[in-house]
């Protein structure tokens, strides 16, 4: 089978992820700072360009079910892009986000080892590579999480992660094994054609890996009430670190519980739907709920992200009723991916030049850094799913699959409407940052904005903008990319 | 013994890893649960290797990938705790309450 | 070798040629004539902090590209052809964004283009040294851009989308200078009328503006939804090519409805009666605004409208449509009526110039009017669709003029002027030969060609009041030639006036304005001359390539006759000028006589004050509009808003964060707890898979 992209991007993100240490003991005078990270984002982007390039030529169908481990397929291009774009634009702000750090070969290097597993997962259809592939992007994101040695709530945060995350882990390898029980394969072809055929009394046990399933991959997603460790890990961890763990860590997740869920057990006839729908909506709820009164702006978009989440999951929900729900839920993914990366890289500005993310000390930030708060509020406004902006489209077309849903099965209508309010409810905390910026007068003088993040800023400004006007592209790559279960 | 009492003993297994996370303050003995529930999983997994009918060995590839990617994770989580105790002085989780709310 | 049909499939999701001409590759320069003004205005505000040359510079070179794109479809005019071409847009509802480039559009487009450029260019010039040009320039690369939107597109949707951006651009430039300084405003600062003060501020002018115009909208809108519900398309090609729509709407009787709902957009965005009033306060803008928005474009995007949608109701409804043009020349006519005796009397040279503008514009709605009422429709069209081009040119160049002499005068009433033709040698020529063709002097002024075909298509009607109709523009003549020989009387003969020696004195000498200012104008003054001259060619070429365009694009039969003059309305024109000019030569040229003689008499002074209380329209507006609604809004605050809403707000807000406290309380911190939590889940999930 064809699987050289995979591979291809293997080799080049682990030759230059792994040479970077090695360098770095090697050599006697210091390389800057500066250097590794242009080598990393440069790498990245050269991967990106391979996989965009592999589209083009190969025009590969939506979803190829094999009995080797990798495939090449769109759905795995489609979520490979969306994360590899968080990890570049994560990895160019972290050009001047962490210049004074003392080991930044290291720091990149976890980056695109991390990314490797991100693209893995991607394109995994073996439930051994997806789990090799799980730890591979997770372990260098616990490292990075605490790589602020000195400050102990960069390490709190790491060490809450870690826990949850090696224990998701071994539950996913303990669903692993239920399943291998089962089905006597650990491929993802084998297992859906096993499941289609199971004894009954095997049921409850395949109910048990649906769970552990759920659990695992609901920890990444941070599904409640797996959600906890969330706000304190992306509050604590360096931000630009938080903005890789939100938007690209977050999607592999998702693109593991589609792979492994949503076509893994739509043979096996459970009503997961209705599961994910009531996770859905807890999530969504207690998500936007913790957001209202939080005072620091990472901690806030920690909660908003758990409420994207929520909304993704409707779409997932939906997926067996509605043609419409895993290409809905993939488009939000995408587009969550570019506006909470940019959120968090517009705090990371912030950090950078006023020291600080608390909110209150936001006054003015209109007038004292103008690019920054202009791309903030417009991220912030898209993530509340404003017009003209991308995230409008993608929640209308997750509202559009529920109700589609709803000629199905009765939950579907009230599904929608708790996304609907729930996005109203979400713009009262985004509104508050707003007017702080842009309404409150400020106390100090103008300050200088960093001008490499000023840079992904602005690509992720016109990235929001652009697709909000003229959405059809990334619409029509998302049908493309989902598979119908 | 057969293949039921592998599973129930490996469920168990997992019901102590979670307790033990729950209950316990020492970050090492967290280090523990995590390990017992992996293998709890490593069990599982050559259990059904051995005694599935259509014998694959699958399960053990499955199971030498899962011991060394745990090994790999302690390892970090280690380094985790090493760096806390610089800063806190202490091992206790329950400690490590800066992030709330 | 790359097969890009992936990126194509996901970029145009279907985007095609609708109809396949031979300058299908000219469809690019289509989409480039709205869109680089566009991003010209994007770049705009980041030039402003590299260079300020650059700033300056760049809308001159955006303009001007822009304009080049725009004559190079002229080809496409020439051959009676069009390019349209179309991308799908929002997929789900089927809505396609698409550009027409026809006859009409081309012309309109192109004469947008280049008096936006000659314009800027001028503005390079008068607005030299203001602080705030990152904001002016902005705002004009984005009038042109919309504008041109407008003009181009081939739906109504886009159109709507255009309309709002110009009416954006229009608030933003005409309350430019925002701190409200008195020198800016417009009107005498002691005048009032019905207890309704006759002055503005910039920030009111332009608040005015946008919502009387937006009143309009609200109606097009409305005429645009009708039609839509009833062709389920935004389209204009799919409104000609099949008819049933008018017959349905008939029957409903809301085809009529639905066609003056649309026209009501038109009123508003033109200035006719009855939402004239926005444009004379428009005046508190720059000069080279006033020129270019409220001369020679924006104002004319109503007629532009009338003019794409009159074909389309004439031949898809035939007689049923007949009342729809009777309202359209109805509105013209009265407006043209009603302004011009406004202009009379009025001391502000930007006013008259206004009135006159409305006035004018009152003529081209007429014509338009007339044609739905005539056997041959293509006389009244391209009658106003020639005076249309040929104002466009002498007013935007009179407004030129005027800004110059604001300048150098420092007062913008007509009685702080005078004299200034010795000074100003060629602002003097320049004047004569635009204020001439405004007044219609005869054969050599493109103004006067363009009158006597409006009043060529009006004699050749056979509409019943079409006689009224022609008396009224006739008279509306004669007080067009009388107001503009008192303009320039007032301006520039005579002696100097009294401010003009105090300035003096300060050592503030007058002078003629630098070439950036008036090399734009004069081109405009001289191309208003060469027009004239060549009159009945240019207007014989109009009348055909117009011809042309009614039948291929939508059906219309038309005659192909030579052009006759008709005698009558050449007479009408010359004596008309005759009075009109003779009068004003007599009051205010040669100063024979003295014109203070009407405030003698209680009748002409009535009139006077009359007609300079603007026919008490505007004070009428406010009682009814402004003062009224405020008064009730003011006691539904008192007794709704601060009972009812404001006690639920607090609850509201209240209750919530009180949830939010109770979720935030969870997150103690504590590991144990979340992994605890953590377990709880997987419990619950498992139930919840159990019991289903």
């Amino acid at each position: 089978m064809d699987f050289n992209t995979p591979i291809l991007v293997t080799i080049i993100l682990a030759v230059v992820g792994l040479l970077m240490p090695v360098i770095d003991a090697l050599r006697r005078e210091r390389i800057s700072n500066k250097a590794y990270g242009i080598a990393a984002s440069v790498t990245l982007a050269i991967v990106i360009g391979v996989i965009i390039f592999n589209i083009l030529t190969n025009n590969t169908s939506n979803i190829i079910l094999t009995n080797s481990v990798l495939s090449n397929d769109l759905f795995g291009a489609f979520f490979s892009i969306a994360m590899l774009l968080v990890s570049i634009i994560s990895t160019i702000s972290s050009i001047d986000y962490m210049r004074k750090t003392p080991n930044p070969a290291v720091y990149y290097s976890l980056m695109l080892l991390s990314s490797i597993g991100m693209v893995l997962i991607a394109y995994s259809t073996d439930l051994v590579m997806l789990i090799a592939a799980w730890e591979l992007m997770s372990i260098p994101t616990y490292v990075l999480a605490a790589f602020k040695k000195r400050d102990p709530s960069s390490n709190e945060a790491a060490i809450k992660y870690f826990i949850f995350g090696a224990l998701s882990s071994g539950l996913l390898i303990y669903g692993i094994s239920l399943v291998y029980g089962i089905s006597g394969s650990t491929n993802i072809t084998v297992v859906i054609q096993s499941l289609a055929h199971i004894d009954e009394s095997l049921s409850f046990i395949a109910l048990l890996a649906i769970v552990t399933f759920a659990a695992g991959f609901g920890f990444k997603m941070a599904l409640f009430p797996f959600h906890m460790w969330l706000p304190d890990t992306y509050e604590g961890s360096p931000t630009t670190v938080s903005s890789l763990l939100a938007a690209a860590t977050k999607k592999a997740g998702f693109a593991a519980a589609i792979r492994v869920i949503v076509i893994g057990m739509s043979a096996f006839s459970v009503e997961w739907g209705l599961m994910f729908a009531v996770v859905a909506v807890l999530t969504m709820t207690i998500g936007n709920l913790a957001a209202l009164t939080q005072k620091s702006l990472t901690r806030m978009l920690a909660y908003s992200s758990v409420a994207q989440a929520g909304y993704i999951l409707i779409g997932l929900s939906v997926a067996p009723y509605s043609d419409l729900g895993i290409s809905s839920a993939m488009f939000h993914v995408m587009n969550h991916a570019i506006m909470k990366s940019s959120a968090f890289i517009a705090a990371a500005a912030a950090i950078v030049s006023i020291s600080t993310v608390n909110i209150d000390s936001f006054k003015g930030l209109g007038r004292r850094m103008p690019v920054t708060a202009i791309v903030l509020t417009i991220s912030l406004l898209a993530l509340a799913g404003v017009p003209p902006l991308n995230g409008f489209w993608s929640k209308l077309y997750l509202f559009t699959a529920a109700i589609d849903a709803s000629s199905t099965v009765t939950w579907g209508s009230y599904l929608a409407l708790a996304g609907v309010l729930n996005s109203a409810l979400s713009l009262g905390y985004y509104g508050w940052v707003i007017r702080k910026m842009y309404f409150e007068p400020s106390t100090s003088e103008k300050v200088k904005e960093p001008r490499i993040i000023l840079g992904v800023l602005i690509f992720t400004l016109i990235f929001m903008v652009g697709f909000g006007i003229y959405p059809t592209p990334l619409i029509e790559f998302s049908s493309l990319a989902s598979p119908i279960p | 013994m057969n293949i039921t009492e592998f599973v129930i003993i490996s469920a168990i297994l997992v019901g102590i890893g979670i307790y033990g996370l729950v209950v316990k303050r020492n970050f090492i003995k967290t280090l523990f649960s995590i390990e017992i529930i992996v293998n709890a999983a490593n069990l599982n997994l050559i259990a059904f290797s051995k005694f599935n009918p259509i014998t694959s060995s699958a399960g053990q590839i499955t199971a030498l990938f899962s011991i060394a990617i745990a090994a790999a994770e302690v390892a970090v989580g280690l380094a985790l705790i090493i760096l806390a105790y610089r800063l806190y002085n202490d091992v206790d989780v329950k400690e490590f309450r800066r992030l709330r709310g | 070798m790359i097969p890009i049909e992936f990126i194509f499939r996901m970029v145009e999701g279907g985007g095609e040629f609708i109809h396949n001409s031979a300058f299908d590759a000219l469809a690019i320069n289509v989409w480039l004539i709205w869109i680089l003004p566009m991003i010209g205005a994007m770049i705009s505000p980041l030039l402003n902090k590299v260079s300020k040359r650059g700033r300056d510079i760049s809308p001159a070179i955006f303009a001007f590209v822009s304009a080049t794109l725009s004559s190079t479809l002229i080809p496409v005019m020439l051959e009676g052809d069009e390019i349209h071409t179309q991308i799908s847009w929002i997929n789900s509802i089927g809505i396609k964004a698409g550009l027409l480039a026809d006859t009409l559009s081309i012309i309109i487009s192109n004469l947008v283009a280049w008096i936006s450029f000659l314009i800027i260019v001028y503005s390079i010039g008068y607005m030299k040294g203001d602080r705030d040009l990152a904001r002016y320039w902005f705002f004009m690369l984005f009038f042109i851009g919309s504008m041109q939107l407008i003009v181009l597109s081939d739906n109504f949707l886009m159109l709507f989308f255009g309309w709002e951006g110009v009416g954006l651009a229009s608030y933003a430039l005409i309350g430019f200078w925002y701190r409200d300084r008195s020198k800016d405003y417009v009107g005498r600062i002691d005048h009032y009328a019905l207890a309704i003060p006759q002055f503005t501020s910039p920030t009111h002018a332009g608040m005015k503006a946008f919502l009387m115009t937006k009143a309009g909208d609200i109606f097009m809108i409305t005429g645009i939804f009708l039609i839509f519900m009833h062709t389920g398309t935004f389209e204009y090609k799919p409104l000609i090519e099949d008819h049933t729509w008018a017959e349905n709407m008939h029957t409903a009787g809301l085809l009529i409805p639905a066609a003056v709902l649309i026209f009501g957009g038109a009123i508003g965005k033109s200035a006719q009666f009855p939402l004239h009033e926005w444009l004379l306060e428009a005046m508190t803008g720059p000069t080279a605004v006033s020129a270019l928005i409220h001369a020679a474009t924006m104002v004319k995007a109503g007629v532009y409208l009338v003019a794409r949608i009159g074909p389309i109701f004439f031949i898809a409804a035939d007689i049923a449509s007949a009342q729809f043009f009777e309202v359209v020349a109805w509105v013209g006519a009265i407006t043209a009526f009603m302004l011009a005796s406004q202009a009379i009397v009025n001391k502000e040279i930007k006013k008259v110039l206004a009135y006159s503008t409305g006035s004018q514009i009152g003529y081209m709605m007429l014509a338009l009017g007339i044609a739905g009422l005539s056997t041959s429709f293509v006389e009244g069209y391209s009658a106003g669709i020639f005076h249309l081009a040929s104002h466009a040119m002498f007013k935007a160049s009179l407004f030129m003029i005027a800004g110059g002499l604001l300048h150098v005068a420092e007062s913008r009433f007509m009685d702080d002027m005078g004299g200034l033709k010795k000074n100003m040698k060629k602002s003097y020529i320049a004047i004569m030969a635009a204020g001439l063709s405004l007044a219609g002097a005869p054969i050599i002024t493109s103004g006067f060609w363009s009158k006597d075909a409006i009043f060529a298509a009006l004699l050749e009607s056979s509409y019943v009041f079409a006689p009224v109709l022609y008396v009224m523009a006739v008279l509306t003549a004669v007080m067009t030639s009388f107001y503009t020989m008192r303009m320039i009387g007032m301006a520039m003969f005579g002696k100097k006036s009294k401010h003009i020696e105090e300035l003096e004195e300060h050592s503030h000498h007058i002078h003629e304005v630098s070439a950036l200012m008036f090399i734009p104008f004069s081109i405009l003054a001289a191309g208003t001359i060469i027009v004239g001259i060549s009159g009945p060619f240019v207007e014989g070429f109009i009348h055909e390539r117009l011809g042309i365009f009614l039948t291929n694009s939508y059906g219309i039969e038309v005659e192909h006759e030579e052009i006759k003059l008709n005698w009558i309305a050449v007479i009408s024109s010359l004596v008309s000028f005759g009075i009109g000019a003779g009068l004003g030569y007599i009051y205010y040229i040669k100063r024979a006589a003295n014109p203070e003689v009407i405030s003698k008499n209680a009748f002409t002074r009535g009139v006077y004050k009359f007609l300079e209380n603007r026919w008490y329209v505007n004070s009428i507006y406010y009682w009814l509009f402004v003062i009224g609604p405020l008064f009730i809004a003011r006691i539904f605050w008192k007794y709704f808003e601060n009972v009812v809403v404001d006690g639920i707000n607090p609850a509201l807000e209240f209750s919530m964060a009180w949830w939010s406290k109770i979720v935030r309380y969870i997150q103690s911190g504590v590991v144990q707890t979340y992994v605890y939590a953590f377990g709880i889940g997987i419990i619950f999930i498992l139930i919840i898979l159990l019991s289903v």
